[in-house]
């Protein structure tokens, strides 16, 4: 049997709130109307279908004092109470008043750890003690958790009592645990029994290869978010009537700035979700603004192409296309020609290129027009850019890495454009990711500069951002 | 392979909207029966496994876009071959044109044949390595005037790949769509010399061809010579008939103006050229394209496996199929135990002291901080109280209970019960309440009051929480206190 932890205690002491943190699930009922979780639910962390533990959601206790009572009515001896506790469960299965403690009772007497839950910011209350000598008589390895909800600090008189009836008691912030305080957490359960050693630490070694595979993904996904914002412009033919109105010109370039906006803002809004996704956090909610690009940042240009060259390389191109055919008919006449054709070559097919570009352009191939006048805008030439974009993408990865799966209040990422986001990247890095951003503004394309992007923006994962 | 690397590109493109989590369990599932291979081999597998386990009517048909696009390119390349194939005979036509005056010009025949395509291949030289120092504009150019690119750009905007517009940049796109080129043109060339090739043969089998060679400049019969033999040098030890002897340079130089260009008794050597010519244009200009294409083809295919294996998408995938699966266990959407409705009212009336015990469950307070609670907040002094809780067993509550009817002189009518605000209302409670409501009577009137840690009323929302709970006891006269403590009007 793999190593089991029922996780047991009061009605609304935070039971569910801990597995949602450890099993990372934002799913898990977690209300502040007691009783919310009705039956018992097995999460079991497998590897590659491997189970290695499990832990049992329960509901809480609600008649302790019934229970202990019925036990103490049949068992008079230390070693009888494990098999009159589950004879107790045996007999109440199906008894409604009980529903409850079978529920919870159950998965202990198959076996698992008990994991006890107290709210340390609560005063304790000898009417605790019932429960606590329930669990007792099941005799199984026990560890008490304070879980801290309110803001009282009751911590203390909890541990008193606590360490009366658990070899281990360890105080752990349901809500508010970071990653490595939930690893440590799953290596005190191991030392609840000796043969839950290896699985929990095989747990711990998997927990951790992965956390720093979503570290990859997320750099990836951040980083195609940047180069996608870089690389990113909008376009629109230019009709001739377009181009001989500045009223209409403008108001095109204005409709294309406003696209390029959306569109930036749409692909970090992506990227976020992506990031939110890989640390399983599909259904997180965010208050966020989005970041504002002012129009002078952003190139605006009007161009003519014709299978994808620009005029001049068309005419350069038309020109050498006509040198090389006159070419061909100086060489036929043996030089006799004395160079005419090349030269008279480049001017026709310079010429032609020139004039007959836009009729050429206008003609359709299989309904596919060749080329034409376009108004481009962007891509965003801002040298801040970049950093502020990085920036804000940093600042929501370190939010949703370490937010707590039990956690269930939107997100808030009121940052805006402000650079201090980025005081705290070390220089060599924030030397090399300059290095990074200048290559591909000039060359969103390149291959070589965004794998570089990936692994800076990893790297600069596992640093703190300022502020 | 192509096809299936677009597929497979674009299908990770839409693939990005599941959930992480399912794609790495997906992903996995299929990595582990997986055959230990090369990353593209296991890319490869992984979409056939993918395709297999898709249902029917999700399952990749053969019209794919990486089916067009494959077909496409084949189209293409069929295309440039058989323009080039035209191209070459119409101008192999022109460059072989005899009408019996003078012989066909050696120097403009292999210049037209073989020097300009040679111009035209360092144009297509230039567009491979990449961007170089100072000419970016001239390879723009080059990549500009060059066939393959328009046929790409044409199947690029025909069929919405954005695969085949070249670049002189990093990336693996770009390297593709460089060799890509570099393939079409090749064809295109091929066909090229192909038609030239063809229509020599058939011009020197059906005709009678005499060819010669003459120039402006001052260059004597050991010059020509020289380079004929430079350029035979290949195949003059295994053909020595492709390979004009000095006495055959000698005799074919001839002058326009001179009507008697080449005694006639030399005239009949004149078609000896021919096989240094077919040589010559197979050797220096069909060669070297065949070469070119087969390096094109090579490097193609490997810029074709780059293109799928510098995808970031793939890299994920791979790292995907590797990795273990690291499972949380499946979460379990639960409803609320308790009732949606706000729970039960506040008192519909003032709380009188006539006949009103108050009640402290598991020491809540001190008999006399409650008694102060009630005095101060509702204005009333019960006439009896006592202690009860969970410790005390129910026989020991009941006689708790029975005492404090038998204090209150005129009989219990109304029940006060001070609780622990900050604790849930366990089904305990319930039962106690249930036992209240047995010993004190059917109409007394019972007002759940929970206190806060530091005995006062506790907030809107702990109250709502008792209000919900108590309320499923669906008793008409218990009610829970209302927040601010304060008595009802």
């Amino acid at each position: 049997m793999i190593p089991t932890f029922a996780v047991v205690g009061q009605p609304n002491k935070g039971k569910s709130s801990i597995v949602a943190t450890l099993a990372e699930d934002e799913r898990i009922a977690i209300a502040p109307t007691p009783g919310t979780t009705r039956t018992a639910h097995h999460y079991t962390l497998s590897i590659d279908g491997q189970p290695q533990y499990a832990l049992v959601d329960t509901p809480g206790f609600q008649r302790a004092r019934a229970v202990l009572d019925w036990l103490e009515a049949r068992a008079t001896t230390a070693q009888e109470r494990p098999a009159v506790v589950a004879r107790f469960v045996e007999e109440h299965r199906d008894d409604p008043r009980f529903h409850d403690e079978c529920e919870l009772l159950g998965p202990i007497i198959d076996g698992a750890g008990i994991l006890y839950v107290v709210d340390g910011t609560k005063p304790y209350g000898p009417e605790y003690e019932l429960e606590m000598q329930v669990l007792q008589w099941t005799g199984r390895p026990r560890m008490a958790l304070i879980n801290l909800i309110g803001d009282g600090d009751f911590v203390d008189e909890w541990r008193r009592a606590l360490d009366q009836y658990f070899s281990i008691v360890r105080v752990f912030d349901a809500v508010g645990a970071d990653f490595g305080t939930r690893l440590a957490l799953l290596r005190a359960f191991a030392e609840l029994d000796e043969g839950w050693r290896a699985p929990i630490e095989r747990a711990v070694d998997a927990l951790t290869a992965e956390r720093e595979r979503r570290a990859r993904r997320a750099a990836a996904e951040i980083a195609d978010c940047l180069v996608a914002c870089l690389g990113m412009v909008e376009r629109a033919p230019l009709s001739d009537a377009d181009a001989s109105s500045t009223d209409r010109r403008r108001e095109l370039e204005g409709r294309l700035l406003e696209r390029l906006r959306d569109g930036i803002r749409d692909r970090e809004r992506e990227a976020r979700d992506r990031v939110q996704s890989i640390y399983r956090h599909q259904n997180l909610q965010r208050h966020d603004v989005a970041a504002e690009l002012l129009a002078t940042d952003i190139f605006t240009d009007e161009g003519w192409e014709l299978f994808g060259l620009s005029r001049t390389e068309l005419v350069v191109s038309g020109a050498l296309s006509g040198a090389v055919a006159g070419g061909g008919i100086d060489v036929l006449l043996g030089g006799a020609s004395l160079l005419l054709g090349s030269g008279i070559g480049a001017l026709v097919g310079g010429a032609g290129a020139w004039f007959g570009g836009n009729e050429l352009a206008r003609v359709k191939v299989l309904g596919q027009s060749l080329g034409g006048r376009k108004l481009q805008v962007g891509p965003v030439r801002a040298p801040n850019f970049p950093w502020v974009m990085l920036g804000r993408a940093w600042v929501h990865h370190r939010l949703v890495a370490e937010r707590n799966h039990a956690r269930r209040e939107a997100m808030s990422l009121s940052m805006g454009e402000e650079s201090h986001l980025m005081d705290g990247v070390p220089d060599r890095l924030r030397k090399d990711l300059a290095g990074t951003f200048k290559a591909l503004q000039k060359d969103p394309e390149d291959g070589q500069a965004r794998r570089r992007l990936a692994e800076q923006v990893e790297t600069l994962l596992g640093v703190e951002p300022a502020g | 392979m192509l096809a299936r690397i677009v597929d497979i590109r674009r299908w990770l493109r839409e693939d990005r909207r599941t959930p992480y989590a399912d794609r790495v369990a997906r992903d996995r599932a299929i990595g582990r029966e997986l055959r230990p291979a090369g990353d593209l081999g296991r890319v490869l597998a992984w979409w056939s496994a993918l395709a297999d386990a898709a249902p029917g009517p999700e399952r990749p048909t053969g019209r794919t876009l990486g089916h067009r696009v494959e077909t496409g390119r084949r189209v293409a390349g069929v295309g440039l071959g058989v323009l080039g194939l035209l191209v070459g005979a119409a101008v192999a036509g022109v460059a072989f044109g005899y009408e019996g005056r003078y012989p066909v010009n050696l120097f403009t025949l292999l210049g037209v044949l073989v020097g300009l395509p040679t111009l035209m291949l360092l144009f297509t030289l230039l567009v491979l390595p990449g961007r170089l120092p100072g000419l970016k504009s001239l390879q723009t150019v080059a990549a500009g005037v060059s066939p393959g690119r328009w046929a790409g750009a044409w199947l690029d905007r025909l069929l919405g790949a954005e695969l085949f517009a070249p670049g002189l940049l990093g990336g693996a796109a770009n390297a593709f769509s460089r060799w890509q080129l570099v393939v079409f043109s090749q064809w295109l060339a091929l066909g090229f010399f192909a038609g030239a090739l063809a229509i020599a043969l058939l011009l020197v089998t059906f005709t009678d061809l005499a060819f010669g060679w003459s120039t402006t400049l001052n260059v004597d019969a050991g010059l020509v010579q020289a380079l004929v033999s430079t350029l035979a040098a290949p195949w003059a030890s295994w053909l020595p008939s492709a390979a004009p002897d000095p006495a055959l340079v000698e005799a074919s130089r001839f002058f326009r103006l001179d009507e008697a260009a080449i005694p006639q008794e030399r005239v009949a050597r004149l078609g000896e050229w021919w096989p240094f010519v077919l040589m010559t244009v197979l050797v220096y200009g069909a060669l070297p394209r065949a070469l070119l294409l087969l390096v094109g083809l090579w490097r193609l295919r490997r810029a074709t496996r780059s293109l799928l294996l510098d995808d970031p998408e793939v890299t994920a995938l791979l790292d995907r199929l590797d990795a273990p699966l690291v499972a949380l266990g499946g979460g379990v959407d639960e409803g609320s135990g308790y009732p949606e409705s706000s729970g039960l009212p506040a008192p519909s009336e003032a709380l009188e002291a006539e006949g009103l015990v108050m009640l402290v469950w598991n020491a809540a307070a001190t008999p006399a901080a409650a008694r102060a609670w009630l005095a101060t907040t509702l204005g009333v002094e019960p006439e009896a109280s006592g202690e009860v809780g969970i410790l005390q067993g129910e026989a020991e509550r009941r006689d708790a209970l029975v005492e404090l009817r038998q204090s209150v002189a005129g009989g219990v009518r109304r029940v006060v019960v001070v609780t622990k605000g900050w604790e849930p209302p366990l089904l305990e409670f319930m039962d106690f309440l249930g036992q209240v409501r047995e010993t004190l009577g059917a109409e007394a009137t019972v007002t759940v009051v929970p206190l806060d840690v530091a005995g006062r009323s506790v907030r809107a929302a702990e109250r709502d929480v008792w209000a919900r709970a108590l309320s499923r006891a669906r008793d008409p006269k218990l009610y829970v206190i209302d927040a601010t403590g304060e008595a009802p009007a």
